[in-house]
């Protein structure tokens, strides 16, 4: 055992056998390398000397968990609404109903010991090799990871748009996660993830289960008043 | 998609229904008989030896001395061979089956029981760790061993037993082994045996084949086990409701049969008395010469309680349609839902794809190390990759295929999804047309009761009225009486027998169809196993829900039973991986995958007739990676081709395994 649980996205990833050849990895990981990229460089702020930095992958797991579960980001819209009165939160949350984003866009994560947990080793490859992100090389004593967003990835990401307009949902999903993210830490953020029941008691090793009838319920009772 | 996908409430109300009884009622009965509902299909599940030690002293052999080895085993097909009969083979095999089940003090010889300090076997269950480990006095013969049962948890050991071997160690592994494969232990009543249930050790039989055997499945072929087996490999849901609904009937029935004839000394006296009235009262009838209305509102009465029986009839029929065909709507609307994410997940990635692969790497992704222009350059003349070198082929087609397959099947899934939509709408409408129907004419029958009542009462009338009342009070007595009999004869409820049957009804009916569909699978499956593990000249085996498998063979009908010993064995292993399969195409089902096979006695098979079977096998567990096979046989240069190296331990020439 090594501690981590099976990803879900790569339903058809074989392991090598043993003393064979590997097999190609089939999934989804260019589209998981995009994901990644737009969370990377739409969080990252600027570093003293060196560009712009994104701080924490635990903080990355916790803004992706919430671009992939349309229903639970629609749920902190709706408290969003509810504490502060803003209408655009309560439209944000409508509109991924209408769009219905928690059927089509749902890309199940798997609760493990902290959390929700994908290993984000495959798309932090990819962006590495084509030299649009930097893992930052840990100091003594430093338990956080952070990434350093070089100047390439924001000239590909206008590309991206440019040739390929239906990639640019993430890039309205993650701006909209990060007005309710901010650059809040990552373990404030899975706090806030705890307080959901479904995903508090997923078991280990099972996908986190949706909430959308629970959410919708909210949003309806939230319109009708 | 499946009917039985029932709910359990909906499944109560069904035998409420049929039994005519309200639901807390049964409720309570299928309580107090502990039949419950298990509604859901169930995931694949696996089990895995990972590691089996050995360590001890060996004595009175020509090799005494200290031992002390660990064999390790992972997914697909591994082999422990030796060049000579018993250098430990089985011994191997049966500490494997020992650990499973919990009694390795039962499977091992008693000279290496002696010999033995201590044997561990290390497996995953669901890919969680569990350690069986049997530790003692190397030279003690006494089976009074410490045993200790764990489950691996945050890198450690987290004990579940700990004592000596024995009964409870074996309880311990049965009930956490039931737990984690989501296996019920079943329940059986037979005329010898009375009632019984059986557990992990009937289960996990059927993972070890040792030769030919009576049952396709297992050791027993008592309480129809091997059917059985295979519907709780299978996963089918229902059947454990099923089984525990048809025991507890069947118990009742027993105890009922037993149970002497109470006296009915004044219930006789009560019926005595309910002849005399009645022929009292068709006599008084007799002489009555109703008035016209009278006999035309009588006439009217009965003419109405018929249409209400038949209109009773339609609205349970409508609303049978009407679940039966939401349910279809249900499975195919998920149906839906999954094909439109999984193309929407499809798209981005070919999205994604596209423009990433404009991209050229700037290091490899293994070291970090640069890569220089020129490389790129190369690789391109050559249409190579940079990187790894391999020869680049567009696949954007297969995922442009791929794309209007998918978009092509939601739209199948989508006007299935109206067309039963609208039949679902169509449905309801005729539920809720039943239903007016109904109370309209309830309503009707009772203007007709109220007008019959308001007609003006003759004295024979009046004598009938009394006549008719009396014979309802006998009526009651008698049914009193009859309950306190009842009562006295058990203190279980009186409607248990009707529940019981009802519930074993409805259940049939929920599994039934899907059940017939899965053993055509399983047959099928079974037909070309066994023709590719060398059964000649089989035409078909056709696995009925009976329990009976029927094989024609060469044009004529035989059975399991009467095969050759070599066939049957072969259609054991081929019934083993058939059932795998299955499950595996079907996406659920419970086999845990893991099959152990002891090499056969030379007069069932050659050695070389079963190292091209075991050729055979592997090729068919080829397509599903998560199966592991271990074999234990005599080294033979055939069975060592299969087998790929780093699979096998070898005892070679007189040596011995451990």
């Amino acid at each position: 055992m090594d501690g981590q649980p099976e990803t879900t996205t790569s339903p058809d990833t074989t392991r090598p056998a043993r003393g064979g050849p590997a097999k190609p990895q089939i999934g989804f990981h260019h589209r998981d390398a995009v994901r990644l990229l737009y969370i990377l460089a739409l969080g990252s702020e600027e570093a003293a000397h060196d560009g712009r930095i994104f701080r924490g992958e635990k903080r990355a797991m916790a803004i992706d968990f919430l671009v992939r579960y349309p229903d639970y980001l629609a749920d902190e819209l709706l408290t969003r609404f509810e504490t502060e009165g803003d209408p655009a939160a309560l439209d944000a949350a409508s509109d991924i109903f209408d769009a219905d984003e928690p059927d089509l866009r749902t890309v199940a994560m798997v609760r493990w010991r902290r959390g929700a947990f994908q290993n984000i080793e495959m798309p932090l490859s990819i962006l590495a090799a084509h030299g649009l992100v930097r893992p930052l090389k840990q100091t003594t004593g430093q338990r956080r990871h952070d990434f350093i967003v070089l100047p390439t990835s924001f000239a590909f990401i206008e590309r991206i748009e440019r040739e390929q307009p239906s990639l640019g949902w993430y890039r309205s999903r993650v701006e909209l996660v990060m007005t309710l993210a901010g650059f809040r830490s990552g373990s404030d953020l899975k706090g806030d993830q705890y307080l959901h029941p479904e995903y508090r008691d997923a078991r280990h090793g099972t996908e986190i289960p949706s909430i959308k009838e629970r959410v919708l319920a909210r949003l309806r009772s939230l319109r009708g008043r | 998609m499946m009917s039985t996908q029932a709910t359990a409430a909906e499944w109560i109300e069904a035998i409420a229904g049929k039994a005519s009884l309200p639901m807390p009622v049964v409720q309570e009965v299928l309580d107090r008989h502990a039949v419950e509902p298990q509604s859901t299909l169930p995931r694949r599940k696996s089990l895995r030896i990972r590691s089996v030690t050995l360590k001890g002293i060996k004595e009175g052999t020509v090799a005494d001395g200290p031992f002390g080895q660990t064999f390790t085993f992972g997914p697909g097909l591994w082999a422990i061979v030796s060049d000579q009969n018993f250098r430990g083979k089985s011994t191997l095999l049966g500490v494997i089956q020992g650990g499973i089940r919990g009694d390795i003090h039962e499977r091992v010889k008693p000279d290496v029981w002696r010999w033995l300090s201590k044997a561990e076997v290390v497996f995953e269950a669901n890919g969680i760790g569990h350690r069986l480990l049997v530790t003692k006095e190397a030279g003690d013969p006494d089976k009074g061993a410490a045993g200790s049962f764990s489950r691996e948890q945050e890198g450690g050991w987290f004990t579940l037993y700990e004592g000596t071997v024995g009964k409870p160690l074996e309880r311990a592994v049965e009930d956490a082994m039931l737990a984690e494969f989501g296996f019920a232990r079943f329940h059986a009543h037979n005329e010898k045996d009375g009632s019984h249930t059986h557990g992990w050790p009937v289960i996990a039989s059927a993972l070890f084949v040792d030769g030919p055997g009576k049952a396709v499945f297992g050791e027993l072929l008592v309480d129809a086990i091997p059917l059985r087996l295979l519907q709780m490999f299978m996963g089918l849901p229902w059947v454990s409701t099923y089984t525990a609904a048809a025991t507890a009937l069947k118990r009742l029935r027993a105890t009922k049969a037993e149970r002497p004839t109470a006296s009915r000394g004044l219930g006789d006296r009560l019926r005595t008395r309910l002849d005399a009235v009645d022929a009292s009262l068709s006599s008084a009838r007799g002489r009555v010469r109703p008035g016209h209305d009278r006999a035309v509102l009588r006439a009217t009465m009965l003419e109405q309680d018929r249409r209400l029986l038949a209109l009773r009839e339609r609205v349970e029929e409508t609303r049978q349609e009407a679940v039966r065909v939401d349910r279809q709507l249900q499975g195919a609307t998920t149906l839906l839902l999954e094909t439109r994410r999984a193309l929407q997940q499809l798209r981005d990635e070919r999205a994604a794809g596209v423009v990433l692969r404009t991209l050229r790497p700037v290091c490899c992704p293994s070291c970090d190390a640069g890569i220089d222009h020129n490389r790129h350059s190369r690789a391109d003349e050559g249409s190579t990759c940079a990187l790894c070198g391999t020869r680049q082929a567009r696949d954007e087609d297969e995922d442009a295929l791929r794309l209007e397959e998918l978009q092509r099947d939601v739209d199948d899934v989508e006007v299935n999804v109206a067309e039963l939509s609208a039949q679902a709408t169509k449905a309801q409408a005729s539920q809720r047309g039943a239903e007016a129907e109904l109370s309209k004419a309830i309503e009707a029958s009772r203007a007709t009761e109220a007008a019959l009542r308001a007609e003006g009462s003759a004295d024979l009338e009046m004598e009938i009225r009394g006549l008719e009342a009396q014979r309802e009070q006998l009526l009651a007595l008698i049914a009193a009486e009859e309950e306190e009999e009842e009562k006295e004869e058990a203190a279980t409820g009186a409607h248990d027998e009707a529940v019981l049957q009802a519930a074993e009804e409805v259940t049939k009916d929920l599994y039934d169809g899907l059940a017939r569909e899965i053993l055509a699978d399983v047959s099928r499956e079974i037909t070309t196993l066994s023709r590719s593990f060398g059964v000649q000249n089989i035409e078909s085996m056709d696995w009925g829900t009976g329990g009976a498998m029927r094989i024609v063979q060469g044009k004529a009908p035989t059975s399991f039973g009467r095969l050759s010993p070599g066939e049957n064995l072969r259609v054991r292993i081929a019934a083993a991986l058939a059932v795998i399969e299955v499950a595996r195409q079907r996406m659920y089902g419970r086999h845990p995958g893991l099959l152990v096979l002891d090499s056969p006695g030379a007069q069932e098979m050659a050695p070389a007739d079963f190292a091209a079977l075991l050729s055979r096998v592997h090729e068919a567990i080829q397509s599903a990676g998560d199966i592991q096979i271990i074999v234990g046989a005599r080294a033979d240069p055939t069975l060592l081709d299969v087998v790929p190296c780093d699979h096998v331990t070898h005892a070679h020439g007189e040596r011995f395994l451990f």
